[in-house]
């Protein structure tokens, strides 16, 4: 058991690179019509909290990320937008981490998947119309490619963090 | 570098993936394809532009006129629509993250451009009746 200042100073760590890996997605919006959906590079870093930490660990990366990257990089409605996808995904990803039955391949896969889903509902609701649902499949493909490659670069990174434990 | 991909299936020690990870990533690949083969069979070009502000119809526009809409929200011109050719874009939003606008040009039925800081909707249909058809399918 690491000690909590151990805990804590894993947590700020992790949370300080998620926010690059924020930044640098910011650079590069997907013009697919959506706000808010992204490659997810900054999952990698929730799905490794989950991993070598805990989920209560991982929701205190996700908060504290989602907060910094909303405030500096987006404005406004963006903000709700990135919180709705990251917590809604985080919540997928450890309901699928507590079944047990999923490695870290499966659970970023459904993560990406989740928070794709979930920026289309937002923006659903915002514009009140389900017209936008045209683009649900395109989005389930692209949030499940993207989610396997998070997930094979997260079990990499996993795997030699806990060499370094 | 190859251990990583040809490790998938045995278990190795660099990827492990599981049964139910094989089953969630093929049913959401298979949800995706059928979704995408049903909308693409429908796939024709539209001839008619609706625009939607705050989720009431702000009004429909012939795809073959060439125009431009400007959406006006407290005195302030927040969005141009601009149809040209038979096809039709954002040219301009007051939104600081320009999706909308970098989305380009779009001409067939079903497809949209959204502006969700403005709640602005434009969606190409085939004809006007055709948006029930779009909903009752």
């Amino acid at each position: 058991m690491p000690s909590r200042v151990n805990y804590i100073a894993k947590i700020g760590l992790l949370a300080a690179i998620g926010l690059i890996f924020s930044y640098v997605e910011s650079l590069f919006p997907i013009p697919i019509g959506i706000p808010g959906v992204k490659v997810g590079i900054s999952n990698i870093v929730t799905v490794v909290a989950i991993y070598i930490l805990s989920p209560s660990a991982a929701f205190a990366v996700t908060f504290i990320r989602v907060l910094l990257a909303g405030t500096l990089f987006s404005t406004g409605i963006g903000i709700i937008y990135s919180i709705c996808g990251a917590f809604f995904s985080l919540f997928i990803m450890w309901i699928l981490h507590k079944s047990n039955r999923f490695s870290v391949i499966g659970i970023s896969a459904g993560g990406g998947v989740a928070h794709n889903v979930s920026q289309l509902l937002v923006a659903c609701i915002t514009v009140e119309s389900f017209k936008l649902l045209y683009y649900l499949p395109i989005l389930l493909l692209a949030g499940v490619v993207a989610g396997v490659v998070v997930g094979v670069v997260s079990k990499i990174i996993v795997n030699r963090l806990m060499q370094v434990h | 570098m190859w251990d990583v991909f040809t490790n998938i299936r045995s278990c190795g020690r660099i990827i492990c993936m599981k049964k139910a990870d094989f089953y969630l990533i093929i049913a959401i690949l298979l949800f995706g394809i059928i979704g995408l083969i049903f909308f693409n069979g429908f796939k024709e070009q539209g001839s008619v532009v609706t625009v939607y502000v705050n989720g009431q119809i702000h009004g429909s526009y012939n795809l073959n006129d060439d125009s431009e809409i400007e959406i006006i929200d407290n005195d302030n011109i927040c969005n141009v629509i601009a149809i040209s050719k038979g096809q039709v874009c954002m040219k301009y939003a007051n939104c600081p993250d320009g999706i909308c606008v970098n989305q380009g040009y779009i001409k067939n039925n079903n497809e949209s451009i959204c502006c969700a800081p403005n709640k602005v909707l434009v969606v190409v249909s085939s004809d006007i009746e055709g948006e029930f058809d779009a909903i009752t399918r």
